[in-house]
């Protein structure tokens, strides 16, 4: 494939990349370095690339392995609370809250699990998922409960509503 | 409230704050060095053989010009170490750019990744506990038992000298290169561990 080719594909679903970027990395400048390494791991790898899966699914894959293996050096990833939450706004909206509260919960699990709830966000069958992450399905249908009640009781403590 | 009950909102809120990148960008970012663990272990690989190669070379070369025969075997030695170390430099080399061409899921590239910076340590300590200190000490004997380019036989007191001072330079070697080398990826190393663990997990 001729970089060309690769770039206007990368454009089209570069919101992929975004997307684990922001759920793996807090701070800004770590996205930017995360989404960097990322383009560059999926153009080496591009050549394997047969399109026997989407480019999508593909990218996908690419990422996740990029962003799991990737750490930022010397650097504690302290969580930006204001940056992802901005100040509570005049109108209190408790859907709003609670998407807040669980995004919190979700930044708090660990890589895999992270790995594991952006498929699911994404309808990624259990079969897939098992197979992006090279887990047996049962595994992960175990795994998935588990998270969910983590996440149930993580983002209670951060949801608070206004009576 | 569950996971599921705000599925459609998360998937907003994880895709705010989005910089879209335009093409430009992009390609420009594909002239930059990748940052990885695997890619600065590939870089040092490959320095590391191209030096190998010209020592051995220089070996090579050396012996040419060199007659004495305690040295033309010291380098023929040394020619053939050269050779074996820029084999296996070259497989290390070979495996890294094969994880770099490849889509594998999450497990199995864990695992390569692994495998790699084991090799890698390994192949760093065995060089550090033998190769080092032999060199070092037939150096030691070539430069201290030659008269007139006549060589004495190992005597005793070189012996009793050598062989402790091989155990505890052996040893120093070891202890720091495996203190380098855990500065370096150990705990790269132990968190994949971790994290490969997770995903075999019960």
């Amino acid at each position: 494939m001729q970089e060309k080719e690769f770039v206007s594909l990368l454009n089209k679903h570069q919101n992929i990349v975004h997307k684990i970027c922001n759920v793996y990395m807090d701070v800004p400048a770590d996205r930017e370095d995360l989404f960097q390494e990322i383009t560059l791991q999926a153009w080496k790898a591009i050549k394997n690339f047969r399109g026997e899966s989407q480019f999508s699914t593909w990218l996908y894959r690419v990422a996740l392995n990029t962003a799991i293996t990737f750490f930022k050096k010397d650097k504690k990833q302290a969580f930006t609370f204001t940056e992802h939450f901005p100040e509570r706004t005049e109108v209190y909206n408790p859907i709003e809250e609670q998407v807040q509260a669980m995004y919190k919960a979700i930044g708090n699990l660990s890589k895999i699990d992270k790995a594991l709830v952006m498929l699911y966000l994404d309808d990624y069958s259990y079969k897939e998922m098992a197979e992006m992450l090279g887990m047996t399905v049962t595994n992960v249908g175990v795994k998935m409960n588990r998270i969910k009640t983590k996440l149930k009781d993580e983002t209670a403590k951060y949801y608070h509503p206004i009576n | 409230m569950e996971l599921d009950e705000l599925k459609q909102q998360l998937n907003e809120r994880i895709e705010r704050n989005q910089h879209l990148h335009s093409t430009d960008e992009l390609s420009g970012m594909l002239q930059k060095q990748a940052a990885s663990v695997v890619q600065k272990i590939k870089r040092s690989l490959v320095i590391e053989l191209i030096l190998t190669v010209i020592f051995t070379i220089a070996c090579s070369a050396a012996i040419v010009v060199i007659s004495d025969w305690a040295y033309r075997t010291f380098l023929i030695g040394s020619i053939a170490v050269g050779i074996i170390v820029s084999i296996i430099l070259g497989f290390l080399i070979w495996k890294t750019n094969k994880l770099s061409s490849s889509s594998l899921s999450v497990k199995s590239n864990l695992e390569t990744i692994l495998s790699i910076i084991y090799r890698y340590v390994w192949w760093y300590l065995m060089f550090g506990i033998g190769l080092i200190p032999l060199i070092f000490t037939i150096a030691l004997w070539l430069s201290l038992y030659q008269e007139d380019g006549v060589y004495k036989p190992i005597q005793t007191d070189f012996l009793v000298y050598i062989i402790p001072g091989l155990a505890i330079f052996g040893y120093l070697s070891f202890r720091f290169t495996k203190w380098y080398l855990r500065k370096l990826y150990g705990n790269y190393a132990e968190q994949l561990d971790a994290m490969l663990e997770e995903l075999t997990e019960e």
